[in-house]
């Protein structure tokens, strides 16, 4: 009898300790989610302008570009694949995959070839896993995300959708991220990154139309220095670059806001868990007592 | 007198934002000043210094390396790549 309280008492310590794991991973990711958010916050900024400036180019004159135009078919596509390079974060990283399986399929199934890029080693461990392919990978920091992984990927990707098809060429590129929406709702979306719609500043992407003020007022007529033409040809791998960081300040936030959620629904189950199992070491503590004093009184009885 | 309102930002942060009288940026072109009133207009920064006169009368200097600027109804905005400011000023 002795030995089921021993085992009992093992388990409740053994709990109360990952207990203490979740709390500090849980107030770890909460203290780093409000300067995630502010960092989400810090790249609207740019985009709205770099908007600004390319919809009233595009409205005024007529440019076309290789970033802007949509190619009669589109024989290739880059995949780029957000996931955080922890676990311990619920469902984060599986529903991205699970998004980028559906994609994968959906644009193999339409007959165009895929280049994969994977950021995050949640993503690298799945393809691994698997022997899939994957053309380049970037791991480390996913929960911080940086203007110099921005500037890493922007550069492979505009690259890839420079390069002639023959050369492993890219003719759209597609991001899979997770969009934060808000502490409790986060969700895994894909964008289409480019070719880039220039046309309507609403459509633009929803969060920047969303804080995107009255571009109807503006009629005037801009003047260019030096011209048009490279105008327009600076301010598009900036926005492309926008983007890609604000991509990653929502996927560094929604892994953030996943694992706090993840680790406390973590913490509570250890606290329900550590209840249960006093019970049951009280009742096999109270179960021995009883058996002794049967004992005792069935042994005086006896005599 | 109207005043210009004005806006630095990088990729990650909003840099400065205030208002003021006049605005003097390097643009592949030459130095260009900007004052309330200027006409609608976008173009590239070259490396150089900047000058923003507040309307406070404090002056706010800096350097840039490269990046764009955009002039619409009194609202100038520069699109910065590597910024750095002199004065300590940040955020009016």
């Amino acid at each position: 009898m002795g030995a089921q309280i021993r085992v009992y008492r093992q388990k409740i310590a053994s709990t109360s300790s990952m207990k203490k794991i979740f709390k500090a991973m849980e107030m770890i990711a909460t203290s780093r989610i409000n300067k995630s958010r502010q960092s989400l916050e810090g790249a609207y900024p740019y985009a709205n302008a770099l908007t600004r400036a390319a919809s009233q180019i595009a409205t005024q004159h007529n440019i076309s570009h290789p970033l802007t135009t949509v190619p009669d078919q589109v024989r290739r596509s880059a995949v780029v694949v957000f996931t955080s390079d922890r676990g311990l974060a619920g469902s984060y990283s599986s529903n991205v995959l699970k998004r980028t399986e559906e994609l994968l399929e959906l644009l193999r199934s339409q007959g165009k070839e895929v280049r994969v890029y994977l950021v995050g080693r949640k993503a690298k461990a799945y393809f691994d896993f698997r022997h899939r392919d994957y053309d380049e990978f970037w791991t480390g920091n996913t929960d911080n995300a940086s203007t110099e992984r921005a500037e890493e990927l922007t550069e492979q990707l505009m690259h890839d959708i420079n390069a002639p098809h023959e050369d492993n060429g890219v003719d759209e590129v597609l991001l899979v991220y997770t969009q934060f929406n808000s502490m409790v709702a986060q969700e895994p979306r894909v964008l289409r990154l480019l070719p880039l719609e220039v046309a309507d500043a609403n459509d633009l992407g929803d969060e920047v139309s969303e804080r995107y003020d009255s571009l109807e007022e503006t009629h005037n007529n801009f003047e260019f220095e030096p011209n048009p033409e490279e105008v327009f040809n600076e301010i598009l791998p900036r926005y492309v670059k926008a983007r890609i960081y604000s991509a990653l300040c929502h996927a560094a936030s929604s892994e953030l806001a996943s694992r706090q959620r993840a680790m406390k629904a973590a913490g509570d189950n250890a606290t329900e868990l550590i209840k249960k199992y006093t019970r049951l070491m009280n009742n096999a503590r109270q179960a021995e007592i009883t058996t002794e004093l049967t004992e005792i009184v069935s042994g005086a009885e006896a005599l | 007198m109207a005043e210009l309102i004005v806006e630095i930002v990088a990729l990650d942060r909003k840099i400065w934002t205030g208002a003021a009288r006049l605005v003097r940026v390097r643009t592949t072109e030459g130095d260009i000043g900007i004052m309330p009133g200027h006409e609608s207009m976008a173009g590239l920064l070259k490396p150089g210094e900047f000058a923003i006169d507040r309307v406070d009368g404090d002056r706010l200097r800096g350097r840039i390396d490269s990046g764009l600027l955009s002039v619409d109804n009194n609202r100038v905005t520069v699109v910065a790549d590597n910024v750095s400011l002199d004065s300590q000023t940040r955020s009016a």
